[in-house]
């Protein structure tokens, strides 16, 4: 116990003097959540405010332009050809178009704005319908059109809201690589030779270092929590016992599949190559950065066998950005702690094991 | 523990990578409180062998017995009571030299105070500094000091000045003979004779993975005769060593080095035969020196080969 607690303090200790570690580990989420929280609109609280979709349409239609200013939470442009309208939906001015030929709506968007506004497309059959009541004499009351976020969870959040799990669980994902880095490159540097010829019991050694580590990765999830809550006023409902329990599980999965490939590889820029690319990929299909609506449906299920994707999920449940029950959380957590389990116990025994064949 | 009459005992150690008998049948025995000392070349299987001793490497076959007790690897229960400074210490980067004894205290069931140690591997002042700060001397020292963190029985060093200065050698040097008067038992591979020579109790002389002979230094030196050596630079010439060779001397030349060594009982008139034919063959000599032969003539007269041609 005393060996164990010496090495995690001491591997602890070692972190928070390494600048170039302690910016990746730390720092780098924050940067990320940073770039995302302006690419999708800075400020993302729901507190901030109605946001408005901007509507072009071509100012000889004067029937849809009547129909359309009746609809709430849309700002209408008139333009003078239906080109002109192209134009300016292409370069981003405006969210979408609306040409009528007298029989066919075309609803005109940017591909990029449809990634972040999906709902765009309903907004072209809410319009139609509109059009046809007004056709039919029926011109007030009860068609309107408003954007209104149906919350999964409690927490009333954007975009940018729903993905910092994401960026959480892309911390959490990053402790496979500090497991390389640790155990792989410690070998290779012979680090741990010294450590071999001491009577530590490997699995102190390795439970001291993952300690360690673990603290450091909790401690870069939480920060990256709490910096965009404050950055960018968002407001989660945190379930504190659920969200450690999520990030603790998790982490530890992560770690023990770090120390998988560094038993696997023994060229630690090996292990860190295949940890990246499965990372790469996980992050890909787990529906971190973009739903997994728009992928077909069997790389949904591909997506969805990933551990990623669930740990991404456990997290939104626990600040409350979706809707889940706790035997999803308890369910994860418990096979990414069997799966520490094994794994170390596996694994870690030869951690100090350093001969060459 | 049992008790003992050797501290470790080998016998018939092997150890092969592929075609490579790293360790070929090496047997020793080491006495306690003794400096025990492995010297050879670089190569020729002294870190191997200790690192089967202290169960970094596993033998193909072979007894150990440490303590009194046979193993196949030693374990946690011997552990304790060995310091092992590696070939090349890494350690934990960001620490300080404090904090790295402290750590390396912690897996030991008993030892000696960090300050005693750092204060015995004259440490002290740099006891704050990060380990990756630390000069050559310094790490060796530190080295040494997390060898004797938990107040070891026996010692192993693997070439512990190996690319230090004189004067942070001699330092070693000193640090060691005090561990040797406080009674430990010190293992130690080299390719510096004269630390084998100042050093050891015992030396095995190993090449090619075996022991070609061991014994006191005295008793090795003196095994090659009591004649003086004569050391000179001559540039190579294929005529002058035809010529040296008709003088029926005891000679090796280096080319590599253009070094010439002549074992002799008749300094004087050995050194006028070579000057004469080096006149003879117009080959200029330079650096002659004259001396007691020692631990490198040994190994040269048992190889061939000169200890630091490796």
């Amino acid at each position: 116990m005393k060996a164990f607690l010496s090495v995690a303090l001491y591997r602890f200790k070692s972190f928070y003097r390494d600048t170039f570690t302690f910016f990746f580990s730390l720092i780098l989420p924050i940067i990320f959540a940073v770039i995302f929280g302006f690419v999708f609109g800075g400020s993302g609280g729901m507190n901030s405010g109605q946001s408005t979709i901007k509507i072009g349409i071509v100012k000889d239609d004067e029937i849809l332009i009547k129909v359309v200013e009746r609809i709430e939470g849309l700002n209408i442009s008139i333009v003078k050809h239906s080109d002109e309208l192209k134009n300016l939906v292409l370069k981003g001015s405006l969210d979408a178009g609306i040409l009528f030929d007298g029989k066919t709506f075309n609803l005109i968007i940017n591909f990029s704005s449809f990634q972040q506004k999906p709902f765009l497309r309903t907004l072209g059959d809410t319009i139609a319908n509109a059009y046809s009541l007004q056709e039919a004499g029926i011109e007030e009351g009860f068609i309107r059109i408003e954007e209104e976020f149906i919350d999964p969870g409690k927490a009333r959040v954007s975009n940018l809201g729903y993905m910092i799990p994401g960026i959480m669980s892309f911390s959490v994902a990053s402790s496979i690589f500090s497991m390389i880095a640790l155990f792989g490159y410690y070998r290779k540097r012979k680090v741990l030779k010294r450590f071999a010829v001491s009577p530590i019991n490997p699995f102190s050694f390795v439970l001291g270092m993952v300690m360690g580590n673990f603290l450091i990765s909790i401690l870069s999830s939480l920060f990256v929590l709490f910096f965009v809550q404050i950055i960018f006023n968002i407001t989660f409902y945190i379930s504190w016992k659920y969200l450690l329990l999520s990030l603790s599980s998790s982490i530890l999965g992560m770690m023990a599949f770090g120390i998988f490939l560094t038993a696997l590889f023994k060229e630690p820029q090996t292990a860190n190559n295949v940890g990246n690319l499965l990372l790469n990929i996980m992050i890909f299909f787990s529906g971190i950065y973009f739903p997994l609506d728009f992928l077909p449906d069997y790389l949904k299920t591909f997506g969805k066998i990933l551990p990623l994707y669930y740990v991404a999920k456990a997290l939104r449940i626990s600040v409350g950005v979706e809707e889940g029950t706790p035997n999803f959380i308890f369910t994860m957590s418990i096979i990414m702690i069997s799966a520490f389990i094994i794994l170390v116990s596996l694994f870690g025994k030869n951690i100090l094991q350093l001969e060459d064949k | 523990m049992n008790s003992y009459k050797f501290i470790v005992e080998v016998e018939d150690l092997r150890k092969t990578y592929g075609n490579v008998k790293a360790v070929d049948g090496v047997s020793f025995k080491i006495k306690q409180g003794s400096i025990f000392t492995l010297l050879g070349p670089n190569g020729a299987g002294k870190t191997t062998t200790l690192e089967i001793i202290e169960g970094l490497r596993t033998p193909d076959s072979g007894k150990i017995k440490i303590f009194g007790k046979e193993v196949k690897k030693i374990g946690r229960e011997e552990k304790e009571l060995i310091g092992v400074a590696l070939q090349e210490t890494q350690l934990i980067s960001h620490l300080t030299v404090k904090e790295t004894l402290s750590m390396f205290r912690s897996f030991y069931s008993r030892g000696l105070k960090v300050d005693d140690v750092l204060e015995f591997v004259n440490l002290k002042d740099k006891a704050k500094s990060h380990v990756d700060k630390l000069s050559g001397g310094q790490k060796q020292r530190l080295a040494i000091g997390l060898a004797l963190i938990n107040d070891p029985l026996l010692l192993f060093l693997d070439e512990p000045t190996t690319g230090l200065d004189p004067q942070a050698r001699r330092s070693v040097w000193d640090l060691l003979l005090q561990l040797k008067k406080q009674g430990k038992t010190i293992v130690l591979t080299t390719h510096y004779m004269e630390e084998a020579e100042f050093l050891a109790d015992w030396v095995c002389i190993m090449d090619n993975g075996k022991i070609i002979r061991e014994g006191t230094p005295e008793d090795l030196i003196k095994s090659i005769g009591g004649e003086s050596v004569i050391e000179v630079d001559v540039e190579e010439s294929q005529s002058f060593l035809n010529k040296l060779k008709e003088l029926e001397i005891n000679y090796t030349y280096n080319p590599k080095h253009g070094r010439l060594l002549v074992k002799t009982n008749n300094v004087l008139e050995t050194i006028d035969s070579i000057l004469k034919i080096a006149r003879e063959c117009s080959v200029r000599v330079r650096n002659e020196i004259i001396r007691q032969p020692n631990l490198e003539d040994v190994f040269l007269t048992l190889t061939g080969r000169q200890l630091r041609e490796e």
